[in-house]
């Protein structure tokens, strides 16, 4: 029993769920520090890159692992269930911050392309494509973050938003259209 | 041919993160413009590149430790502490020719030892031999008359029945067989006789 006891490290998440669901607080701790770090990341991009925000939203998204643990179902890949609940959080989010969907329309009104070049910092070139990117709707911003930022699969965002995987490709495909119109990347081919 | 597509291929999408326009195989072009002018192709570039690159660097601070309130959440949760070892003991897991080889072993042992075991139960239980001696008492002989008698009546007064009381004494008196003094050797059917024979022993 002293052995066993040192192992939670060694199981996977989806393996960690029923102690979680018991209330195991070092099997939490396991699965806080695997994926802690990276939903703050997630919630600070969705969310008005706001980390305070995102901090609290990372609260209360365990809070939700917590209290669904027991209905988890272990046929089914942890990470995906917990962006899963991420995204209906921010979806909650954007519905109770009506500020913010004004601010996005404002954002999302079309305006004329801005020029990227190389003069730019990096900062400011950062800020740019930042604001193009809360500028994108939402369904596409979703796509776009889960693949180029958290780096999932078409096929595992299909999974967290519940959606076909031909859809997860077209809202992709129209984000780095929508994008690279917006953001006009002044080149040379040398830096290629 | 150029021809719009409503979404990104795969291989398209990793050619656009890994090679410059002008590092592509005659193939890999032929392909790329299947799909996007060269214009294109190096906004897109350079957009999924940019990309990667501010979600590497524009990192918000970690997040703190679990606070109280997930503890509390946690907390009323949490099942008696005894079962988290029978818990973790359902989880741990052996290699699979581990657990045949221990299923064979308990099946050798079980009939192993189900060869060797008795028959029956019965004959297990110890026996002890005892000796009994019974002599019957001597039928009177019967005259020798051809002529129905009538039977006497012969009047006996019984003395009351008492409750039957043991005592280790006519145990002894009943079971020895060595005892000498004849009473041993008679049999005693019944309460009555018994007192009888307690009151002439004292």
């Amino acid at each position: 029993m002293f052995l066993l006891k040192k192992k939670y490290h060694q199981l996977s998440d989806e393996q960690l769920m029923p102690f979680i669901a018991d209330g195991q607080e070092k099997a939490f701790n396991v699965l806080y520090g695997r994926y802690a770090q990276k939903m703050q990341r997630y919630f600070y991009r969705m969310l008005y890159q706001n980390s305070q925000l995102a901090e609290d939203f990372v609260q209360e998204l365990f809070i939700k692992v917590i209290d669904k643990a027991h209905s988890f179902d272990p046929e089914k890949k942890c990470a995906t269930w917990l962006y899963a609940i991420a995204v209906n959080l921010c979806k909650n989010e954007y519905r109770r911050n009506e500020r913010y969907q004004n601010r996005l329309q404002h954002i999302a009104a079309p305006v004329d392309p801005v020029s990227i070049d190389e003069q730019l910092d990096q900062q400011q070139r950062n800020q740019v494509l930042q604001k193009a990117i809360e500028g994108l709707e939402e369904a596409h911003r979703q796509c776009y973050i889960l693949r180029y930022q958290e780096e999932h699969s078409i096929k595992e965002i299909a999974q967290i938003l519940d959606c076909p995987e031909g859809t997860v490709k077209s809202r992709i495909y129209y984000a780095v259209k929508k994008l690279a119109d917006k953001l006009q990347y002044l080149h040379s081919k040398s830096s290629l | 041919m150029h021809q719009p597509s409503n979404h990104l291929d795969p291989r398209l999408e990793a050619l656009l993160l890994q090679k410059a326009f002008d590092a592509l195989r005659p193939d890999e072009r032929q392909y790329v413009s299947q799909h996007l002018t060269e214009d294109e192709y190096h906004q897109y570039r350079q957009l999924l590149l940019h990309s990667q690159q501010l979600f590497e660097t524009d990192i918000p601070p970690p997040p703190a430790p679990f606070s109280e309130r997930l503890q509390d959440a946690l907390a009323q949760r949490r099942s008696p502490g005894w079962l988290e070892p029978v818990q973790q003991l359902f989880t741990y897991r052996i290699p699979v020719w581990q657990a045949g080889l221990a299923m064979m072993l308990l099946a050798f042992a079980f009939f192993h030892f189900q060869d060797q075991s008795p028959a029956s139960p019965i004959a297990s239980i110890p026996t002890e031999q005892v000796d009994r001696e019974e002599q019957v008492p001597v039928a009177s002989e019967k005259p020798a008359t051809l002529g129905k008698k009538k039977p006497a009546v012969v009047t006996k007064s019984v003395p009351p029945v008492q409750e039957r009381v043991d005592s280790p004494l006519i145990a002894y008196v009943v079971s020895s067989p060595s005892d000498s003094s004849g009473f041993a050797s008679r049999s005693f059917s019944k309460d009555r006789e018994l007192m009888d024979l307690r009151v002439e022993m004292r």
